[in-house]
């Protein structure tokens, strides 16, 4: 008994001493490395790991806390990895090694909680204080490249993201960014030092089991998903201190064409989104660093006013238009054009205008009257693929319009305060004074609600144009977005069987249930149509695309940089003049099939649209269009041309198949019965594509990492210009529902 | 060059879909007169069962290499959330080694399957020639979770000959069988788009 107490109590002395001893170790490394993390915390993030910050620790010899190590058991399992930046890759202390513990506020200390993808989360944050000039925050996101080609009105895009982590300690990087909303992304792309790795295309769910299983175990991995058509996360797990990872991504989408330019755009940032009490789907703005409460599926953290991220972006776009190019316009950005032959030119974006908070917008004409209605045919085995543009007769333009009932739908919510608002404004002003005298107007605003000026449409009278202006004038923004109480309010009264509702819906479309509102647009339609307006430099252009396309009208953009009232007046000549409806074509004995959009949209003024296809055998030298234009039938032959270009063969397959995609979505949103979701993954399957069941997954199975998997960092992006940060990020989402 | 795309986009891949596990000779007709030699990783062992070339078929077997197929030598310094995950599902990758003898080899087309449940493909690379450099592509329509046809040309001067590796496919394993793994060369060509004698061998590898 007395020997079992000796032994008892040296027992406790030995350990007491082993803490002892390790207690001490660490807080003098904590204090001896202090000065050095916060050092390297301020580096530059071209140059990750700061030669001064290396040499200061180094020159902290008497300060160095040499540990033994014994072991997982002897150190924090974050903190190998911390030392990776001085070792060798990969490599784990042997017993004889020195190892650095660079010290870490406790609550990064800790592995991510969750195996869970939070998108946009960021746990590990880098505080930094610098008055008077803005601050510069590490992100693990360095830099975009975009490369572009459009042939005809079919771009080919390259998106190459390089991402490297600024920080001491492993992490997995969450990007949450935006494309074309008709981006038929086909190809993805992980580079893992001079090693590529193409991803796989899997059903989302298995997708992100996979990464996240790979990502626990300490893989170099990656996954991209679809949030929206226009809203993507990449997630890449185990980035090492120091390290660089690029992804590629790559897709096809065609152009818009309206009043007599394409169109090429590529959005930079997503928005800050209202998200409606309830809904759990959405898209949240988050502040830099507070991730997590947002309640929403996918987040989105913002740069506050004063700081800044070293992220850039690089584009360049090479046209070749197949006619004489007449002039280009970029309407936000800086560019440079170098002319290759009258067809085709080289455009970059200027190196000096490279922060990635607005859409790159570029317009360019062509010669007059050199583009025609044309039937793009790829051939495919024992059939083909096709697109067609359907372009409006100039017929149309000589025909006047009966009388309309005008509504002009306002969004005052926060994300319009300022120049939005203003732009608003004029446009508003602009048709307001611009009216027929036989037509009738209302004007409507929402927010957290919505609200009528008149109980009726009035008549265009003098003094109702006086009252409706001076209401609008007394506008300010900084409401929530309860979109689809505006749409409820400007769809839903007894229409005037005398005039044809035009729904002026002016927005930037910044909300979390888009996919909701689209379908409750056609819910509510009736005989009215919609014309959706996006206001601003990076606004929502599939919620808008979708107001217009659901809405049977048409949609347009007005840029901070544009003058509203030609935005406007482009407007009255598109509803001035009677739409082709009713449109069908005769395909010539042709066995077409799986035509989208399904319903072929009415054609107004300088608006045309694209169809696409799939034929079976061959397609007839031409194809006549037929449609109603004011009560009158009219034929229009459209010519069959075989594409020839490489690109044609690529692309017009992965077009028809989002295209068919994007039909699906629509009609599963108000459609039930039909197992709408699983035919989206077939064919997403089969065609490669990333939609919202399907993800690319890339995992390198050369690459596992030592130690847990890191911290998650979201990127935090700027606000768009011209956006507030105080009224759409830092200011309470939670409204009350309207009563 | 365009003669080899079409090649590999249009070889019918309908055909492949019954893809052998092991044994005889390939007397079946196929639809391209290419080269073929099918694989069949069996236990650890890799096994040729057919090799076919241009215009005349002959059979052969013989033992390539042996190696354990399931993933082993995980780090022992894991976490246990790490290792919790193992338990699960593992990682590992398959090299894809084409040897065309003396002739340069500018495009194939082979298809990789497990054989058996538990094998799920999660990436692809490139191999060791620079020709072959870049990660190749597959076929989407033919790509299930255990089975992925892929495809690869290059245009470059400094074509490989002899057995070169062409691409690595990364993929993960659960369950506790060892993964079998067939390969089957559809195509070998030559930069003037002609079929090749080749073969095709592949070989399962862990994480160094």
């Amino acid at each position: 008994m007395r020997r079992s107490a000796i032994y008892l109590l040296a027992s406790l002395l030995v350990i007491s001493l082993a803490t002892w001893l390790f207690v001490g170790c660490a807080v003098v490394s904590h204090e001896a490395m202090s000065n050095a993390t916060s050092a390297y915390a301020n580096a530059d993030l071209d140059s990750p790991i700061d030669p001064s910050v290396r040499t200061r620790m180094e020159q902290q010899g008497p300060q160095r806390a040499q540990i033994q190590a014994g072991g997982p058991s002897a150190l924090p399992p974050a903190s190998p990895h911390a030392t990776a930046q001085f070792l060798s890759p990969q490599s784990l202390p042997s017993r004889d090694e020195e190892v650095w513990v660079i010290s870490r506020p406790p609550e990064e200390r800790s592995a991510p909680h969750s195996n869970e993808p939070m998108p946009g989360e960021g746990r590990l944050l880098a505080t930094q204080h610098d008055k008077g000039k803005d601050v510069l925050v590490p992100v693990p996101l360095k830099h975009t490249d975009v490369s572009a080609s459009v042939i005809g009105y079919i771009a080919s895009v390259d998106v190459k993201q390089q991402y490297q982590n600024p920080f001491n300690q492993k992490i997995e990087a969450v990007y949450v960014f935006p494309l074309p909303q008709n981006a038929a992304v086909n190809d993805f792309l992980m580079t893992v030092g001079s090693r590529h790795i193409r991803g796989i295309i899997r059903e989302r769910h298995e997708a992100e089991k996979i990464y996240q299983e790979a990502k626990s175990q300490g893989y170099v991995a990656s996954l991209l998903t679809q949030e929206r058509p226009n809203v993507f996360t990449q997630a890449i797990a185990n980035i090492e201190p120091g390290k660089q990872i690029d992804i590629e991504i790559k897709y096809f989408n065609t152009l818009s064409y309206t009043d007599g330019a394409y169109e090429f755009v590529f959005p930079m940032v997503v928005g800050p989104r209202f998200n409606p009490p309830g809904f759990s789907e959405g898209i949240a703005p988050v502040a830099r660093g507070t991730v997590g409460n947002a309640g929403q599926k996918t987040q989105v953290p913002y740069l506050a006013p004063n700081e800044r991220s070293g992220h850039d972006i690089s584009l360049a776009l090479d046209i070749d238009a197949g006619v004489a190019i007449e002039k280009i316009d970029s309407r936000n950005h800086k560019i440079q054009t170098r002319s290759l032959s009258p067809t085709k030119t080289r455009v970059t974006l200027d190196p000096a205008d490279n922060i990635p908070n607005r859409d790159f917008v570029l317009r360019y004409q062509l010669a007059a009257n050199a583009v025609k209605p044309a039937l793009l045919a790829q051939r495919a085995g024992a059939g083909g693929y096709f697109t067609l543009m359907l372009f409006p007769p100039k017929l149309m333009n000589d025909l006047p319009r009966q009388s309309l009932e005008f509504v002009f739908t306002i969004d005052v919510s926060g994300s319009q305060s300022g120049r939005p608002l203003e732009q608003e404004k004029a446009a508003t002003r602009y048709a307001l004074t611009h009216m027929g005298p036989d037509d009738t107007f209302q004007v409507i605003r929402f927010g957290n609600t919505s609200q009528k000026l008149f109980p009726a449409p009035q008549p265009v009278s003098a003094q109702a144009v006086r009252a409706a202006l001076n209401w609008v004038d007394g506008f300010d923004a900084s409401e929530g977005t309860m979109l689809i109480d505006g749409l409820h309010a400007s769809l839903l009264f007894p229409h005037d069987p005398s005039r044809t509702r035009c729904v002026a819906f002016m927005t930037d479309g910044f909300i979390g249930n888009d996919v909701e509102a689209i379908a409750e647009t056609h819910r509510c339609l009736g005989p009215a149509r919609i014309f959706s307006f996006g206001v601003g430099q990076s606004t929502n252009r599939y919620l808008l695309d979708g107001l217009a396309r659901m809405g049977r009208g048409a949609v347009a953009y007005l840029g901070l940089n544009d003058d509203p009232n030609a935005v406007m007046a482009q407007y009255f000549e598109r509803v001035s003049h009677p739409a082709l409806t009713d449109i069908t074509i005769d395909w010539g004995g042709a066995n077409v099939h799986d035509v989208f959009p399904q319903q072929v949209p009415d054609l107004y003024v300088g608006r045309p649209v694209i169809l696409t296809g799939r034929y079976d055998g061959d397609l007839p030298k031409s194809v006549m269009l037929r449609a109603m234009l004011a009560g009158r039938e009219q034929q229009i032959e459209v010519r069959v041309r075989q594409g020839q270009a490489d690109v044609d063969a690529k692309a017009l397959p992965a077009v028809w198949a989002r295209m068919k995609i994007a039909d699906l979505a629509d009609r599963s949103a108000y459609e039930g019965g039909i197992d709408l979701p699983s035919q989206i993954r077939q064919i997403a399957m089969e065609y490669n594509l990333l939609s919202s069941y399907t993800a690319f997954v890339a995992v390198d199975s050369m690459t596992r990492t030592a130690g847990d998997h890191g911290v998650s960092v979201g990127v935090p992006v700027p606000v768009p210009e011209g956006v507030r940060y105080e009224t759409t990020v830092s200011e309470s989402k939670e409204i009350k529902a309207p009563m | 060059m365009k003669q080899i795309a079409s090649i590999l986009l249009w070889v019918p891949l309908v055909a492949l879909a019954g893809a052998t596990v092991s044994g005889p000779a390939d007397d079946s007709p196929r639809a391209t007169p290419s080269t073929r030699s099918r694989w069949i990783l069996d236990g650890g062992t890799a096994v040729s069962t057919v090799r076919t070339a241009p215009n005349r078929r002959k059979s052969a077997s013989r033992l390539v290499s042996s190696f354990d197929s399931v993933p082993h030598g995980r780090d022992a310094r894991a976490t246990g959330e790490q290792q919790a995950a193992a338990l699960s599902s593992q990682f590992a990758f398959v090299d894809a080694y084409i040897d065309s003898k003396d002739q340069p080899l500018a495009a194939y087309q082979f298809e990789l399957s497990a054989l058996g449940p538990g094998a799920t493909l999660v990436g692809v690379e490139g191999g060791d020639a620079p020709a072959f450099a870049d990660p190749p592509y597959y076929d989407p329509k033919a790509n299930v979770q255990n089975r992925i046809i892929i495809a690869a040309f290059s245009t470059g001067p400094n074509l490989p000959r002899g057995r070169v590796r062409v691409a690595r496919v990364m993929v993960r394993l659960t369950g506790a069988n060892a993964a079998k793994w067939s390969a089957k060369l559809d195509v070998a060509a030559s930069a003037d788009a002609k079929p090749i004698s080749a073969e095709i061998q592949v070989s399962q590898g862990e994480t160094p």
